[in-house]
């Protein structure tokens, strides 16, 4: 009985002992950081002994739960390494919650590439400003000035460079950059069925609806992305998603206040009221949930699909159908506003043991050689450029997750890419997505003083704008649902109405001063 | 007199040390029992105690950029962030939520383990009772995510089975909304709850039951009782004590769903926008307009509002239960 206690005890303690030791070590690189590995050499290519460097180990943390690539493998994770002599060690986002936690625990690791808390990291106790490790390490870090204005905090730093920014003279010059729209895919045979009938604007496709729900009254017509509900109706409205500010009478109000808004919301209405589209979709959790209805045949129109991802599925699963993609814009009041500052950025934290090599990896990211052998690969072996044309031409299929995965291509770009050469990487002139992104190309709408409005953590504006937004996500869908047209905009208005007394009033007040402010910058 | 109070006195410090060195030998004697003890004193201190000084983020103007050190330096808001919970737009729609749902819980899942007890124990095949016993007690171990997920495979208006088989016996002519309407969310959760739980929380009071004494039975059996009459004079009466500690606990956990739980995960996992107006809660809100917006000081205070709630739950309960059944737990 002695020996039992003694071991129980004895096993019990140590448990004790390892949950507080596990739970130190999650909370960050703290308790594993891993060190210069010190005889780990490369040879950065340039030739001669001295070429051979030291590789310096970074920890980077993902913020999104999403990313495809989990650790820094890949013939060109390791050709970036050569480079630069970096080396990362992936952490990706269980959730969104764990990058506050993060920084409010002190435990941040030495980068962190995150398209949202992006002030919550620009903080002087948090990262380190760009400009200060410039002029310290790389006095030829190279930044335009159009970068640094739209990634310039309150304080006058600038703590990262954002990808996916590119001016509206960049998208201009290159006129094989195919921004990511969202599209529609139809089912082909039943088009065919149907004799291809004519698809020219939105009541056509209400008609296409019409007649799929009387033939197969068991399909459902269109089914929606979770994430993307009703956004490929949105750019054929010309409208913004979920947050942001429109120009109106040269002062910024609330998205919802688009006057096209309400001819959104009364054509989705009408999409759920004759069946065409269900109510089931509002309660999706999985993002494959939808691509489910489509490999299954069981709906004929997919939002937000892309023919070239869904076929090759169908076609290994045996299914003896084909998606086809929409390839033109279904309304001359299209329109797809650009955010004017870009998306993600990578930033250098105050837990960083070795900023040098950090911004000195950045700087070499950032540079159009970098960008593209992330983005796209080793040149002459995954991609050439078509000088006539001005687009990479990939030797491989881009969108095949296996080999972006095998190679560690594709994402790695996005850590320094401009807008313009994420989206010439899409173009392949055979794809129905490069016709249908050339199709959105004609509907880009630049206004990057107003992409540039945007609320502080921890301020008023922003618990409004919080407010708003969930009071949108549950409001939005009574007009969905509504049982009639009168009844959608009844609802429409009560959403407004709610909002406003949400303090919306002041929030396009602040955001109006704002707007005013940028627009002398352009 | 006097030397006899002089005799005591010189006796009670000779016994002194013999009581603290008996003390000693009989925590010596128990020491591994006191390591338990004590591993479990620790661990509450660690997870329980320690991590309550972040409880004045829910005054403060905390920003999490400050890091841990925020807590203790930032400025005093006073009460600013309970008043904007309070001025939500939504707030009475969260709170009569939270409460109905943790009401109905507590109305028809508190009386069903002991009923699932009560019936277990006049079960006479006892391969039959231990057959029916695991398979009430194993939904417990499911996680919440896997029984949302099989839920919405079961209870889909397009293709789940549950609608497929009320439509193949002509029940109904529509598919029944069970995932999209709020009208069926506060059903849904008491009910899946009570699936889950019910069989497992029927342990105690099969083990309460057990300890009753025998012979009871077999007098009134012989006095003429028939089953119900034993069950009512003798089943319920002898397990009131712990009928009355369970119900107890079951409303200090009132809010997060009382003896069966899960009511955030229910609202995180089977809420919807659609049928949010019926499934948002105290804990998803101040989940989403907290935590997930690094908003901690606001997340704190609603949370901290809802433990005020349940301390006076915890106390009244209690001190009706003394008043009514003179049983309570403290």
């Amino acid at each position: 009985m002695s020996k039992f206690f003694k071991s129980t005890s004895l096993i019990a303690l140590a448990m004790t002992l390892m949950l507080t030791a596990c739970s130190g070590g999650n909370s960050g690189s703290n308790g594993n950081k891993p060190v210069n590995t010190g005889n780990e050499k490369v040879d950065n290519g340039s030739g001669g002994e001295g070429a051979e460097q030291e590789i310096v180990e970074l920890d980077l943390f993902v913020n999104m739960s999403w990313w495809p690539l989990k650790d820094w493998s890949g013939k060109v994770p390791e050709e970036i390494t050569k480079k630069t002599g970096v080396k990362l060690n992936i952490q990706v986002a269980a959730d969104d919650k764990q990058l506050p936690l993060l920084i409010a625990s002190g435990d941040l690791p030495d980068l962190v590439y995150t398209a949202t808390d992006l002030t919550r990291m620009a903080d002087p106790e948090v990262s380190y400003p760009f400009g200060e490790l410039i002029n310290k390490y790389a006095p030829d870090f190279e930044i335009s000035q159009e970068r640094i204005g739209v990634n310039t905090m309150p304080d006058g730093n600038f703590y990262t460079v954002r990808n996916a920014f590119s001016t509206e003279q960049e998208w201009k010059d290159n006129p094989k950059a195919i921004p990511g729209a969202n599209g529609m895919t139809l089912r082909e045979d039943i088009m065919t069925e149907l004799g291809n009938p004519k698809l020219d604007n939105l009541d056509d496709l209400l008609t296409i609806f019409a007649s799929v729900k009387e033939k197969y009254p068991d399909m459902v017509p269109l089914v929606w992305d979770k994430d993307q509900i009703g956004q490929h109706l949105r750019i054929n409205f010309g409208l913004k998603k979920s947050k942001g500010f429109v120009d109106i009478d040269g002062a910024a109000r609330y998205y919802l206040k688009d006057e096209n808004y309400l001819d959104y919301y009364l054509y989705m209405n009408r999409l759920y009221r004759e069946g065409y589209m269900i109510a089931e979709n509002f309660t999706f959790k999985d993002a494959q949930q939808d691509d489910q209805y489509v490999l299954n045949g069981q709906a004929f129109a997919h939002g937000s699909g892309v023919a070239e991802t869904s076929n090759p599925q169908l076609e290994e699963l045996g299914k003896p159908f084909k998606m086809k993609q929409v390839t033109k814009l279904l309304s001359d009041k299209a329109g797809i506003p650009m955010g004017g500052s870009g998306w993600a950025g990578m930033y250098i934290t105050k837990n960083n043991k070795n900023p040098e090599a950090a911004i000195k990896f950045l700087q070499y990211m950032y540079s159009e050689e970098g960008q593209k052998l992330g983005l796209y690969g080793i040149e002459g072996e995954d991609w050439e450029w078509n000088e006539a044309e001005k687009y990479p031409v990939m030797n491989y299929d881009y969108n095949n997750t296996d080999i972006q995965k095998q190679n560690g291509v594709v994402w790695w770009g996005l850590i320094g890419s401009s807008g313009v050469n994420e989206a010439l990487q899409r173009y392949s002139p055979d794809t129905q997505a490069t016709q249908w992104g050339l199709a959105a190309r004609e509907a880009l709408e630049f206004n990057p003083a107003l992409g540039l409005v945007s609320t502080e953590p921890d301020t008023e504006e922003q618990t409004i704008e919080a407010q708003i937004m969930n009071m949108v996500t549950t409001e939005e869908v009574k007009i969905y649902m509504a049982n009639s047209e009168e009844e959608a905009k009844a609802a429409y208005e009560a959403l407004l109405e709610k909002a406003e007394s949400l303090g919306l009033a002041k929030l396009e007040e602040w955001a109006t001063a704002k707007y005013k402010e940028y627009q002398k910058n352009f | 007199m006097e030397q006899l109070t002089k005799m005591e006195t010189a006796q009670r410090t000779r016994q002194l040390p013999a009581v603290k060195r008996s003390i000693w030998r009989e925590i010596v004697k128990q020491k591994y029992a006191h390591v338990f003890v004590l591993t479990g004193m620790l661990i509450v201190l660690v997870f329980n105690y320690l991590p309550m000084f972040g409880v004045l983020m829910a005054f403060k103007d905390y920003s999490i950029s400050s890091g841990i050190k925020g807590i203790f330096t930032s400025d005093w808001v006073g009460l600013k962030y309970f008043k904007e919970f309070v001025g939500a737009y939504n707030f009475k729609l969260i709170v009569t939520n939270t409460l109905a749902i943790s009401l109905l819980k507590l109305f028809f899942t508190f009386p069903m383990p002991i009923l699932l007890a009560i019936m277990f124990n006049e079960v006479r095949v006892h391969f039959f009772k231990r057959f029916a016993q695991t398979v009430s007690y194993f939904p417990h171990f499911i996680s919440w995510i896997v029984v949302s997920g099989l839920l919405v495979i079961f209870l889909s208006s397009n293709s789940g089975i549950v609608n497929d088989f009320l439509k193949g016996l002509g029940l109904i002519d529509k598919p029944l909304p069970f995932l999209s309407s709020p009208n069926y969310f506060w059903g849904l959760a008491v009910t899946t709850a009570m699936w889950k739980e019910a069989g497992w929380w029927a342990i105690i009071f099969l083990a309460a039951i057990s300890g009753l004494n025998p012979s009871l039975y077999d007098a009134a059996e012989m006095d003429g009782a028939g089953r119900l009459r034993r069950i009512w004079h003798i089943t319920l009466p002898g397990i009131r004590g712990t009928i009355v500690v369970v119900l107890i606990l079951a409303v200090g956990s009132l809010l997060g769903g009382g003896l069966v739980g899960s009511n955030f995960e229910q609202s995180y996992l089977l809420g919807n926008a659609m049928n949010n107006e019926r499934s948002e809660i105290l804990q998803t809100y101040a989940f989403k307009m907290g935590l997930a917006q690094g908003r901690y000081a606001y997340a704190t205070a609603i949370d901290l509002m809802q433990s005020i709630i349940a301390i006076i739950l915890v106390f009244g309960s209690n001190f009706l239960s003394k008043k009514i059944t003179k049983n309570s737990l403290f």
